[in-house]
């Protein structure tokens, strides 16, 4: 099942492929900026949800906040969408993109 | 309010205003998270639900997934807030009022105080403006108690990550 992802219907028989088996590790997961969530609690959902270390979570929680989004892993389609439904019960504004 | 840890379980010390506080919000959320689908506010259904699922283009057996997972996310919270209300209660006019929270309760607490930030603040429509103004904000007023619901659970939520961290 997609969700808020941007796909390509015409991708090559080895990337479905890759897809197929879990190997196609090119869906970003992408956390947006928002008002209301604090610092804090958006820095211990990337560790709590994604694993980070409390430098690489402070790192992409403040490019969350200055840049507006953070790539925050780049998946498999399935582990991906785990990493959504997860980040999205804590109340992050998060969508998956696929990359190159 | 303050914070500390008996155990592996934290002790939330409350004043008798929080307390009550606390428990409103609670029961709030509980009626809030009983609501089917489409009872919720338009703008809390698209805080909830990926934004190509709430346009037109969104597909049916994507909506009714969200819907699914919408639902059992509710029911848990409804339960937890339940008791939650219900124990706070039970603290009503005591003169030390220490809330208990289980260890394996932690993560539910600070998801379900946070949806109540979210959803307060997207029903009453506070801006970035209205958070950075809090104390300055007279003109506002209308805005003034949710405001104050909001950055009284910011402030829950910073303590007991301090102390839980």
């Amino acid at each position: 099942m997609t969700r808020n992802a941007t796909t390509f219907p015409d991708q090559d028989v080895k990337v479905k492929q890759k897809e197929k088996f879990g190997l196609d590790k090119g869906w970003c997961v992408i956390v947006w900026n928002d008002h209301i969530n604090t610092m804090t609690y958006v820095a211990h959902v990337f560790r709590k949800v994604l694993g980070f270390n409390k430098s690489k979570a402070k790192s992409h929680m403040m490019e969350v906040h200055v840049q507006g989004k953070s790539c925050v892993a780049k998946e498999n389609r399935e582990k991906a969408e785990l990493y959504w439904e997860q980040l999205q019960a804590y109340g992050l504004r998060t969508t998956l993109e696929k990359g190159d | 309010m303050n914070i500390t840890k008996s155990g592996r379980s934290l002790l939330i010390h409350l004043h008798e205003s929080e307390r009550e506080l606390l428990s409103i919000i609670f029961c709030r959320l509980e009626q809030q998270y009983k609501l089917s689908g489409a009872e919720w506010e338009d703008s809390l259904q698209k805080l909830w639900m990926p934004a190509d699922l709430i346009t037109a283009g969104g597909y049916e057996e994507e909506r009714e997934y969200w819907e699914e997972h919408r639902a059992e996310l509710s029911s848990e919270r409804a339960k937890l807030s339940f008791t939650w209300a219900k124990s706070l209660d039970e603290l009503r006019s005591l003169k030390n009022i220490q809330w208990r929270i289980e260890p394996e309760q932690v993560e539910n607490l600070l998801k379900i105080l946070n949806d109540y930030r979210l959803w307060t603040a997207c029903l009453k429509g506070l801006t970035e403006q209205d958070m950075q103004d809090f104390d300055q904000s007279v003109e506002k007023s209308h805005k003034q108690q949710a405001l104050l619901e909001v950055n009284f659970l910011a402030a829950l939520i910073e303590f007991i990550l301090h102390v839980d961290g």
